[in-house]
């Protein structure tokens, strides 16, 4: 198997500039063996399929179903591969396609779940109480990777601050409350269904 | 050497005590005795006080032990290495979130342990979904904390963060006018 070049920055590739409110987000996560991956009795699939470990919270990668298709969720990097592709770049970088059994390989066998991202983007969650305010804003933003352009992060506005930008100390005061609104803001909008949805025209991230 | 209790030794297991036992269960689930008269032929039945309390009512009986079941399979799988408490505190911190939750009567209800040291509760009643944190390790001014949101299908209608019985009241609150209460909080 070659590696897709249709998931790669490209040179003609820009910054997505459409709505993307008709468009869903894609992740994918391993079963755990002998595992359930919906709740019997709630029907919502298990948090821990969702968004673990912790870190993973408060920047959650996910990628824009489109060109990227469920098929891709196989690709699975090797340690050298993940140092040498798991990095942000800009969408118009020149990227040396992933070389099989040196930088990847496929892995069977993975499940994934999909979110509208209208569900996700601008969603506010406020924990004010007794005169402290607390506002979190969901944000989906593009953050191309190395090895996909179609790589978005969920991120997280607190007050007038994005979290990344925040001090560690800040980001560990924060971070109950955010992990509590991703896993809510997911578990309540993802499935496990491919979801229809549009053609993303080429001009919204081609130049010209 | 011991000798051998013939049947009329058995005080105890008489008709007439039979029939109170009977009447005593009933009386704790809330039915009337079975008394003809209309009155209690026993004397006074103890009120539901004491370690009687600390357990669900009947119709909650069964989906708290798969809660139980569900919290102690978790617990197991974790190797009891859970937000730095005893096995036995966490236990008692999930019968207490899974009882108040209990008393709504929900149309389902599940519990999953987070990496974030707390029991994330999804509850399902009419058409509102309630995802409730309680949070094992932390405590504002002693008590547990909590992080509640409810939606309206898929509106949401509720944030909400404090302690533990804060929480529940707000719940109270918002839900009580859609005929949703959490009794001990009313």
């Amino acid at each position: 198997m070659s590696y897709p070049l249709e998931i790669l920055p490209a040179p003609d590739r820009k910054w997505i500039d459409c709505s993307l409110s008709d468009h869903h987000l894609i992740r994918h996560f391993d079963l755990e063996e002998g595992g359930e991956i919906i709740d019997p009795d709630t029907k919502n699939i298990k948090v821990k399929y969702i968004c673990t470990p912790k870190e993973q919270i408060s920047d959650l990668s996910l990628s824009l179903l489109g060109i990227y298709k469920p098929d891709h969720i196989s690709i699975n990097f090797t340690s050298d591969g993940k140092a040498k592709y798991m990095h942000y770049c800009q969408p118009d970088e020149s990227i040396k396609p992933p070389v099989i059994n040196i930088d990847f390989d496929t892995k069977t066998g993975r499940y994934f779940w999909c979110v509208p991202i209208v569900q996700l983007h601008n969603k506010s969650f406020d924990y004010s109480r007794g005169g402290k305010t607390f506002v979190a804003i969901c944000k989906v933003v593009h953050t191309p990777m190395k090895w996909n352009f179609w790589h978005f992060s969920l991120r997280w506005k607190v007050d007038t601050e994005m979290l990344e930008d925040m001090e560690q100390k800040e980001k560990d005061k924060v971070a109950q409350k955010l992990g509590h609104s991703a896993r809510v803001i997911i578990a309540h909008f993802a499935r496990l269904e491919h979801p229809e949805h549009p053609v993303l025209p080429k001009n919204c991230y081609c130049k010209n | 050497m011991a000798t051998i209790k013939t049947i009329e030794d058995m005080d105890d297991i008489t008709p007439i005590n039979i029939r109170r036992v009977i009447d005593l269960f009933a009386h704790w689930r809330g039915e009337m005795p079975t008394s003809l008269s209309g009155k209690n032929p026993y004397g006074e039945i103890p009120a539901k006080t004491g370690e009687w309390r600390n357990t669900p009512v009947d119709d909650t009986v069964r989906p708290f032990i798969k809660l139980e079941r569900s919290f102690n399979q978790q617990m197991l799988r974790l190797g009891g290495d859970f937000s730095g408490q005893s096995s036995y505190v966490l236990h008692e911190k999930m019968k207490m979130s899974a009882e108040l939750l209990l008393h709504c009567s929900p149309d389902a209800i599940s519990l999953e342990l987070t990496d974030e040291g707390s029991i994330f509760y999804t509850v399902r009643k009419n058409h509102f979904s309630l995802y409730l944190d309680h949070y094992l390790a932390g405590e504002i001014e002693g008590k547990d904390e909590a992080i509640v949101s409810v939606f309206r299908n898929n509106d949401k209608i509720l944030d909400f963060a404090g302690t533990l019985d804060e929480t529940l009241i707000q719940l109270n609150k918002v839900l009580a006018p859609e005929s949703i209460v959490f009794p001990a909080f009313a």
